[in-house]
C-alpha cells in the first residue's frame, strides 16, 4: 500500500482531491494537511510515497519549499505540484527537488487527469520501493549472517581440538577393548564416495588412536575388515593361526601376528564403515569367549547410534557453516547488482537534469527521457547509459556538420 | 547298473553323477574372487554381475570380490559340488553395503537373465530395514516367484536364531532356511524346524580360515551344494521335492 499526502490550503480542493483518490481503485492510504506545518508533522509520523502539493500554501511558503523540507524526512519522496501559478515553477528546480508532474488547477484539474497523473507516479514508485525494501531486507540478512558466522566458526566442533571421527571411534575401540580384556586392537575406517577421484579411503588406527599408514597395504575388498563388515550386525570370531595363502582374506601385518580375533562393524551411513578388531584376550587363554561376542553384538547398536549422533552433529554444524558462507557470498553478488542499478538511477538523474539545463525540452519530454533512460540503465547497466551519451555526441557532431553551426 | 537314488549324504557324495553338472548356482553375496578359487584348485566356470544401489542396470563381473565373504561361500559350494556353474551376484559392490531393493534386483536377474536353478543367500536383513511393510512384501513376493518358477532358494538364518530375527530366512515355506548345526564334520543336514527355519547343516569348513569358525553363512552353502548335486541327478526338481529330498537325507543319516 502506498501513502499519498495531499497538502492544500483550500478545504474544498482538499476534499475533492481526497474523494477522487479514495474513489479510485488504487491501493493507497490518503493523508491530508492544510498547511506546511501539519504536512511536516504527518511526514514525521509515517513514511510518505507521493506528495500532492499546492503551490501556494500561504504564509509566503510554496509547495517547492515544502517539498524541500519534506525531503528532510524522506529523501526519495516525489511530488505532483498542483498549481495555478505554473509560471513560477522552473522545471530544473522542480525536477531537482523531486517534482515529477504539474497539474494546472485552472485548466487541467479534472478527475481523470488527476488520477492519471497519480497513477503514472505510483507506477514509477512501486518498483523502486520494492527494490529499496529488498535491499534493506538483504542488508538485514547479511548483517545477521555476518554476526552468526564467527560464532559458528568458533564452535568447538569445528576447532582443531574438537572430536574427530577417528577420536570418537578410537574411544569406542578402547571401551570394547577394556570390556573384553583384549590385549590389542585396530580400528579400520573406510569411507567411500562414488564421486571422488579415488572412491575409497581406508585408514587404520591403533589402540592409542595413532594412524598406521604402514598397515594400509591391503584393499578393503580383500581385507579382514571387509569380512567382518559383511557379517554385520553380528560379530565375527576367528582363529587367525589357521590362515594361509589360499584364503580369500589377506591379513595385514598386525592382524597376522595374533592368534584370536573378535571383530564387529559399525555401519553409520552408506559411505562410511567403521570396523573394530580386537585380538587375544589377556590371561592364560587368549581365545575370546561366546560371551565376549554376545557382549559386542549387544553393544553394537548403541555404538552405532553414538557414532551417528556425534558425526551427524558435527556434519550438520559444518554444513550449517558452509551453507551460511555460501549464502553470504551469493548475497554479496546480489547486493552488487543492486548497487549497479542504483548507480544507473543516479546516472539517469544527472543526465535528466543536464538535459533540463539545456532548456530545450519541456517538462513532459524530460519525464519521457528520464523514464527511458532509467529503464535502459536498469535493464542493461551503466554501460548502456554511456553508450547512449556517445551516440548523442555523434549525432551532435553530425548535426553541427550538416547545419554548419559551431560546436559548443 | 544304475546307481540308486541316494538315501544319505554319504551316498549323495559318492554318487558318480551327483557332481553338480549342468546346475547353475547363484551366489548372492560380496562377489567371488576367481583367482582365489583357482588357487584353491576350484577351476569352475564363474559368470556374474555387480549390483549397486541406485543403478538399475548391473555392472559386468570382472572376476573380483568386493569382500571375502562371497568367495568363502563359493569355495564351500564348489568344494562339495565341483561341476556347478557359479553365478556371482555381488550386491554389496564398491560401497560395501547392501539394501533390500538391490537384493531384489539381483534375485530377479539371477532367475531371469542368469537362469540359475539354485540361489544361495548367506546374508541377513533385520526387520527394521524391511520397513515400510511394502519392502517386506516385495522381498516375500520375489522369493515366492522363485518357488513357483522351480528355483530353489537357500537362505542362512542369523547366527543367534531365534534370538535375532533375520530375513529372508524367516520367510519360511517358500525357501530353505538354514541355521548352523552342531557338527564339524563335512556335509551334514537335518530337518530341525525352529521358528520358521527348517534345516540345520554343517557350519564350518576347512580350506579358508574364515570358514573355520562355525556360522550359518557357511551352513547355507553346504545345503546349496547338496541341492546342486541332487539337481544334477534329477534336473527340474521342484523346491518342494528338494525339501523332501533334503529331509530324507537328514533323517537317514
Amino acid at each position: 500500500m502506498d501513502t499519498i499526502l495531499i497538502v492544500e490550503d483550500e478545504a474544498s480542493v482538499r476534499a475533492t482531491l481526497t474523494d477522487w483518490l479514495k474513489g479510485s481503485k488504487f491501493d493507497i492510504e490518503v493523508i491530508v494537511a492544510g498547511d506546511a506545518a501539519s504536512a511536516l508533522e504527518q511526514a514525521g509520523r509515517q513514511p510518505i510515497d507521493l506528495a500532492i502539493l499546492d503551490w501556494n500554501l500561504g504564509a509566503g511558503l510554496n509547495g517547492l519549499q515544502l517539498l524541500e523540507d519534506l525531503h528532510e524526512f524522506q529523501r526519495e519522496l516525489i511530488a505532483i505540484l498542483v498549481t495555478g501559478y505554473a509560471h513560477k515553477a522552473t522545471p530544473l528546480d522542480a525536477l531537482r527537488l523531486g517534482v515529477r508532474d504539474y497539474l494546472d488547477k485552472n485548466h487541467e484539474l479534472t478527475r481523470e487527469r488527476f488520477l492519471a497523473a497519480v497513477k503514472k507516479q505510483l507506477d514509477r514508485i512501486r518498483p523502486l520501493k520494492r527494490e529499496r525494501l529488498i535491499h534493506q531486507q538483504l542488508e538485514r540478512f547479511r548483517a545477521v549472517v555476518r554476526e552468526a558466522l564467527p560464532r559458528l566458526e568458533t564452535a568447538s566442533v569445528l576447532q582443531k581440538d574438537g572430536a574427530s571421527l577417528e577420536q570418537i571411534a578410537s574411544g569406542l575401540l578402547k571401551f570394547v577393548q577394556k570390556l573384553t580384556s583384549a590385549s590389542a586392537g585396530l580400528l579400520i575406517i573406510r569411507q567411500f564416495t562414488a564421486q571422488n577421484v579415488e572412491p575409497e579411503q581406508l585408514r587404520v588406527f591403533d589402540l592409542e588412536g595413532s594412524r598406521r599408514t604402514d598397515l594400509e597395504t591391503t584393499r578393503f575388498s580383500q581385507s579382514l575388515a571387509a569380512a567382518i563388515s559383511s557379517m554385520a550386525p553380528d560379530a565375527f570370531m576367528a582363529s587367525l593361526s589357521a590362515t594361509h595363502n589360499l584364503s580369500s582374506v589377506h591379513l595385514i601385518r598386525d592382524e597376522a601376528k595374533h592368534q584370536h580375533l573378535l571383530g564387529i562393524a559399525l555401519h553409520t551411513s552408506p559411505s562410511l564403515t567403521v570396523v573394530l578388531e580386537l585380538f587375544d584376550k589377556t590371561g592364560s587363554n587368549p581365545a575370546f569367549l561366546p560371551a565376549d561376542r554376545e557382549l559386542l553384538v549387544a553393544w553394537q547398536p548403541v555404538a552405532s547410534v553414538l557414532l551417528k549422533m556425534a558425526l551427524g552433529e558435527r556434519e550438520s554444524q559444518k554444513m550449517l557453516y558452509e551453507t551460511l558462507q555460501a549464502a553470504l557470498k551469493e548475497s554479496e553478488q546480489f547486493a552488487g547488482s543492486f548497487k549497479e542499478s542504483g548507480a544507473s538511477t543516479a546516472a539517469s538523474q544527472v543526465f535528466t537534469s543536464k538535459v533540463a539545463q539545456a532548456g530545450t525540452v519541456t517538462g513532459g519530454h524530460i519525464d519521457e527521457w528520464a523514464q527511458t533512460l532509467q529503464r535502459l540503465s536498469q535493464r542493461y547497466g551503466t554501460s548502456a547509459v554511456d553508450r547512449i551519451l556517445q551516440v548523442l555526441k555523434s549525432v551532435e557532431v553530425l548535426l553541427d556538420d550538416i547545419t554548419h553551426l559551431p560546436a559548443n | 547298473m544304475e546307481t540308486p537314488w541316494p538315501k544319505t549324504v554319504d551316498e549323495l557324495l559318492a554318487h558318480p553323477k551327483a557332481d553338480g553338472s549342468g546346475v547353475r548356482v547363484g551366489v548372492i553375496d560380496t562377489g567371488i574372487d576367481r583367482a582365489t578359487l583357482q588357487l584353491q584348485g576350484r577351476g569352475t566356470a564363474i559368470e556374474g554381475a555387480i549390483f549397486e544401489a541406485g543403478k538399475p542396470k548391473p555392472l559386468p563381473y570382472v572376476g573380483q570380490q568386493s569382500g571375502p565373504h562371497g568367495t568363502a561361500v563359493a569355495g564351500i559350494i564348489v568344494r562339495h559340488a565341483p561341476k556347478v556353474t557359479l553365478v556371482s551376484a555381488d550386491v554389496f559392490g564398491s560401497s560395501g553395503q547392501c539394501d533390500v531393493e538391490t537384493l531384489i534386483r539381483a534375485i530377479q536377474w539371477c532367475v531371469d537373465e542368469a537362469r540359475c536353478q539354485v540361489l544361495n543367500l548367506s546374508l541377513g536383513i533385520t526387520e527394521d530395514r524391511l520397513l515400510p511393510i511394502q519392502r517386506r512384501w516385495q522381498l516375500q513376493r520375489i522369493i515366492e516367484d522363485c518357488y513357483h518358477r522351480d528355483v530353489t532358494v537357500v537362505a542362512a538364518a542369523h547366527n543367534d536364531h531365534p534370538h535375532y530375527r533375520s530375513f529372508p530366512a524367516l520367510l519360511g515355506a517358500p525357501l530353505i532356511g538354514v541355521t548352523k548345526g552342531p557338527w564339524h564334520q563335512e556335509m551334514k543336514v537335518q530337518y530341525r524346524p525352529c521358528e520358521r527355519v527348517e534345516f540345520q547343516a554343517t557350519a564350518s569348513c576347512d580350506g579358508d580360515f574364515l570358514t573355520m569358525t562355525p556360522a550359518s553363512s557357511w551352513a547355507a552353502p553346504h545345503v546349496t551344494a547338496m541341492a546342486a548335486r541332487l539337481l544334477s541327478l534329477q534336473p527340474g526338481m521342484k523346491p518342494f521335492e528338494m525339501k523332501t529330498a533334503l529331509y530324507q537325507l537328514g533323517t537317514e543319516a
